[in-house]
């Protein structure tokens, strides 16, 4: 099957406005709010969501453009790793739930800053704009066979496409945990 | 097609454009480059521009749930283009809007668009017209895919698209006419 890079930008876009509208308009209070001490506030969420940009940007950046230009009427066919595939499907809320609980690492905790609300939203839609860019190349390179590193380890690596959707279900499960706390809230 | 030609075959069908208000197209209509395969405007993005087209042919589609291109419509050389009601509205585009061709436009912005309304009221009447030919071209559309057979839809297309339209891969034109790239290049051999 073809990659749908328009299909991985489109949820992308729905994860951005999401934060930007939604999450963007929220009182401080809600923002910064907390059931107890050991889960993460809204903002807290958006934070780990750049410090995992912080890690991969870069990633995706070199493997794509070291790649070739994909030629006229050359399709990039969709491949996938065993550990990818795992992780996918491991990490894919699904509907409301988040299955198999997970600790993110330590390199991936937020930064707790409670008053830099504008700080902390403003980066993450700046990175999700390098990220849209970033698909946006990848759609008029060649990359098959073009693994990446990620944070799972140093012998896991993903196809250039597959970390897109690693990281956008990813992305996905924190909306979704977004979504928890303020249905808590209420 | 220069810009000045484009006004007149947009604006100047319906209505006598002025020296000021050519100024004002003028001024608030830039030119905008894209290469093949760019996205004018993406699922989930914002339309910025209202478009007529110098060169080039661009697509217009919506992913399915499958994920799946369905393609609405096609803009070329002398047309307007863009997603209006993203445009509008200024929420997030449900469609695509992406060049299939090396393209050059004129946009202009929102903020352009309804000033040129407010400065020049005559045009207006331009945008009746223009509502208008959208709406019989989405009405005959209507009826086109719904019930028309397939050769008719292709008989029809072929008849009525300029030849620089045919160019384009076959899966957008097979996907406009909502059939198959298979019923689509039969068709094509037919007829050739």
């Amino acid at each position: 099957m073809e990659v749908n890079f328009e299909q991985l930008l489109q949820q992308s876009n729905r994860i951005k406005n999401y934060i930007k509208s939604d999450v963007g308009e929220l009182p401080h209070a809600t923002l910064n709010w907390k059931s107890n001490e050991k889960k993460w506030s809204p903002l807290e969420v958006v934070s780990h969501l750049n410090r995992v940009y912080e890690k991969y940007l870069d990633n995706f950046e070199r493997a794509i453009s070291s790649a070739p230009l994909l030629s006229d009427n050359q399709i990039l066919e969709s491949q996938s790793t065993l550990m990818g595939r795992i992780s996918i499907y491991m990490m894919k809320p699904k509907g409301k739930k988040r299955r198999f609980k997970m600790k993110t690492f330590d390199f991936f905790n937020p930064v707790t800053e409670p008053e830099k609300k504008h700080e902390t939203l403003d980066l993450f839609l700046k990175n999700k704009e390098t990220f849209n860019d970033l698909i946006k190349q990848a759609r008029a390179k060649n990359l098959k066979n073009i693994k990446m590193p990620t944070a799972l380890g140093e012998k896991v690596k993903f196809y250039v496409p597959e970390c897109f959707r690693f990281i956008l279900v990813h992305e996905d499960r924190h909306i979704v945990q977004i979504a928890g706390i303020l249905e808590e809230l209420k | 097609m220069n810009k000045k030609s484009l006004f007149d075959a947009t604006f100047g069908r319906y209505i006598a454009i002025s020296e000021d208000a050519y100024s004002f197209l003028d001024d608030h209509f830039q030119l905008k480059k894209y290469t093949t395969k760019e996205m004018i405007v993406e699922g989930g993005g914002l339309a910025r521009y209202f478009y007529l087209v110098i060169s080039g042919v661009q697509c217009i589609y919506r992913l399915n749930e499958k994920g799946e291109k369905v393609v609405l419509g096609f803009s070329y050389s002398g047309n307007i283009s863009g997603v209006y009601d993203s445009f509008l509205s200024e929420k997030p585009s449900e469609l695509f809007l992406e060049a299939l061709s090396p393209t050059e436009m004129i946009g202009i912005t929102k903020q352009g668009y309804l000033e040129l309304f407010e400065q020049f009221p005559e045009f207006y009447k331009w945008r009746t017209y223009f509502i208008e030919s959208i709406l019989f071209g989405r009405m005959s559309r209507e009826v086109e895919v719904m019930s028309s057979t397939a050769k008719e839809r292709f008989d029809a297309f072929t008849q009525r698209c300029p030849p620089e339209l045919l160019q384009i891969p076959q899966k957008y034109l097979a996907s406009y006419l909502n059939m198959t790239p298979e019923t689509f290049s039969r068709l094509r051999a037919l007829r050739d």
